[in-house]
């Protein structure tokens, strides 16, 4: 063998090495893609089902279409859609139904909660497998009121004078059954309606609509519902299975609204520089969240914006990113800032808020042998 | 690094900030455990980027000196191969991080605790993953060495690739559950720098530790040496 020869079988030895090792490097590469391809499509799995049961964020006229896709695993016993209560004063054609205006004149605080939807969600289903004799207790005690919890009940509207009930209740003596709980009840009319009224406490009955509330205001409360909605006021603003109005009052405290020498987290901050916020939610498995907030008047709508965008950015970075869950749920949340309004959506963990927060849920753990879940 | 921890020790701006955490007193959820989660994951987000970039610039300059023919003419002449030469630079290099990240891991630990700030043990693991991750990077600069043997261009080439690492990671199509065919394997081959910073802010959150950012980014490692062998032994000029 020539030196020549020597020379060329050691550079094909050399390249038969170099060729090993290249395929091991190409090798080793390709094992990692393939494993993160192959969580990833894991990840991507759960991320649809996830998805699958956000129900759609709240918008105006949704009660028009439907809200959300009904996921594989959604329960099935939804109860049929019933239609809405007719309204008990045909009076005024063009006027909205009397718990819509009672929700939609001026208040510091008022929510309307549509309580057909949300007992037909999973969210709803959870909490009563959680606490099966609580409920058991409310609808036997609304049972002897004359109202079926399950399918009386339309919508609730609260404030911090009273509430107001619209479900199926014509022609069924709902508040003279309340009414007959009391002691020493006072009936009285007012604007063609009967007022049942103990010492402290008062009730009224417009055809489908329920009014509670203390003695001193069952009036301005009645007045409420049936006196027409403002004219400037818009009936299509009151929409989502949960629509709360606030001016913040309740909840920050005219104190705290002053500027003083403690820096608030920037959430507060952007709370404290509004001067109303509408909340709306739809719920399924999962809850859809939209607030509104109106600066209050030399407050930049931008400026509120970068801030909730930033405290959302630091809270997805306290999120721990092998949660998909969270992740994807994360991955929903916008803000936007329209001409006079700050836009925030967040989609919520509902069900889920039992095992991550560690809420009881007694009804659901496993009983020891002998002992029912439900008292007798 | 100790001289700058030890001023910022010292720092009016931070001993306040400190005391500010330490006076911090929330309801609810946000309890004191919480607060010293939060704490470590953004001493360990820091400490992270800190080390990592300010390592890759400075080791940039350790190889192409060494591969100079005639400097290495007589190391060459001892029994040892090219190859080796390459895998004995990338591991004296890594040596150096690794224990200059382990003094500043630690320095970083004692000195939040000193504040009164109380961040989790695992803060102190943290080094492991940035050596990680600067090996992966380190690997690409020397493999660039030995193609042009410039400690510029080495410092560019570190840089420029731990930037795009950084924004390749934060793309949507590099999240979980995002990935699509062709795409998703070439960010399955890629260093995972982003999510070693997550792994290294969830051992400060004390939080456990995902395997897969470090094993994927110790393979890209190991491959990149690989080629780096190949190209050491066909530098022969």
């Amino acid at each position: 063998m020539t030196p020549v020869g020597q020379k060329q079988s050691g550079e094909r030895v050399r390249a038969r090495r170099d060729l090993r090792t290249a395929g091991a490097a190409i090798l080793l590469l390709a094992l990692c893609g393939g494993i993160w391809l192959w969580m990833s499509a894991t990840a991507s799995e759960r991320r649809e089902k996830v998805l699958a049961t956000v129900p759609t964020f709240p918008v105006r006229g949704q009660d028009q279409q439907s809200r959300r896709a009904r996921p594989a695993a959604a329960p099935q016993e939804r109860a049929p859609d019933r239609a809405p209560p007719p309204a008990p004063e045909p009076a005024q054609p063009a006027r909205t139904d009397p718990i819509t205006s009672f929700v939609l004149k001026p208040a510091p605080y008022v929510a309307l909660v549509h309580v057909n939807a949300l007992l037909n969600t999973p969210l709803f289903a959870r909490i009563k497998e959680c606490v099966p004799v609580g409920w058991r207790q409310v609808t036997e005690s609304m049972e002897q009121l004359g109202i079926d919890v399950e399918r009386d009940v339309d919508r609730v509207a609260m404030m911090a004078d009273g509430m107001a009930l619209s479900g199926f209740f014509e022609g069924k003596p709902i508040a003279r059954n309340i009414a007959s709980q009391w002691s020493e009840v006072e009936e009285r009319s007012y604007r063609g309606q009967t007022l049942w009224m103990s010492r402290s406490r008062a009730v009224a009955q417009v055809g489908n609509l329920l009014v509670l509330g203390p003695r001193d205001s069952i009036e301005p409360l009645l007045d409420r519902a049936l006196d027409p909605a403002p004219a400037a006021a818009d009936p299509q603003d009151v929409y989502g299975d949960v629509f709360v109005r606030t001016d913040l009052t309740a909840l920050l405290g005219s104190e705290s609204r002053r500027d003083d020498a403690t820096a608030p987290d920037p959430m507060s901050a952007v709370l404290q520089a509004l001067s109303s916020v509408v909340v709306r939610a739809n719920v399924w498995d999962l809850v859809a969240l939209s607030v509104e907030g109106k600066p209050q008047s030399g407050k930049d709508v931008r400026d509120l914006a970068s801030m909730a965008r930033g405290a959302l950015a630091v809270a997805k970075e306290q999120l721990d990113p092998g949660d998909v869950d969270l992740a994807t749920l994360a991955s929903l949340a916008k803000v936007d800032a329209s001409k006079d309004a700050l836009l925030i959506d967040l989609a919520l963990p509902g069900s889920e808020l039992f095992d991550k927060l560690h809420f009881p849920c007694p009804g659901a753990e496993p009983q020891a042998p002998g002992v029912s879940a439900v008292a007798p | 690094m100790l001289v700058t921890m030890f001023f910022a020790l010292r720092n009016d701006i931070v001993q306040g900030m400190a005391a500010s955490a330490r006076q911090f007193r929330a309801g609810g959820i946000v309890d004191g455990t919480v607060l010293a989660h939060a704490l470590g994951r953004g001493a360990a987000a820091g400490e992270y980027w800190s080390l990592l970039v300010g390592s890759v610039v400075l080791s940039a300059l350790f190889a192409p000196p060494l591969l100079e023919p005639r400097r290495n003419t007589l190391l060459l002449a001892q029994p040892i191969s090219r190859a080796d030469v390459a895998n004995g630079i990338f591991l004296s290099v890594w040596a150096l991080a690794v224990a200059i990240f382990g003094v500043s891991g630690i320095a970083v630990f004692a000195g939040l605790r000193l504040l009164g700030l109380p961040v989790a043990p695992g803060l102190l693991l943290v080094p492991l993953l940035i050596t990680v991750a600067f090996a992966a990077i380190y690997a690409g600069v020397l493999l660039a060495t030995y193609l042009f043997p410039n400690g510029l261009l080495a410092a560019v080439v570190g840089m420029t690739t731990l930037l795009a690492l950084l924004v390749a990671g934060n793309t949507e199509a590099a999240q979980p559950g995002n990935a699509r065919p062709l795409a998703g394997f070439f960010f399955g081959i890629l260093p995972k720098l982003v999510d070693l910073h997550r792994e290294a802010m969830r051992l400060g959150g004390d939080a456990g530790m995902g395997a897969f950012a470090i094993g994927s980014t110790v393979a890209y490692t190991l491959a990149m040496l690989l080629v780096v062998r190949i190209v050491a032994r066909r530098s022969e000029r």
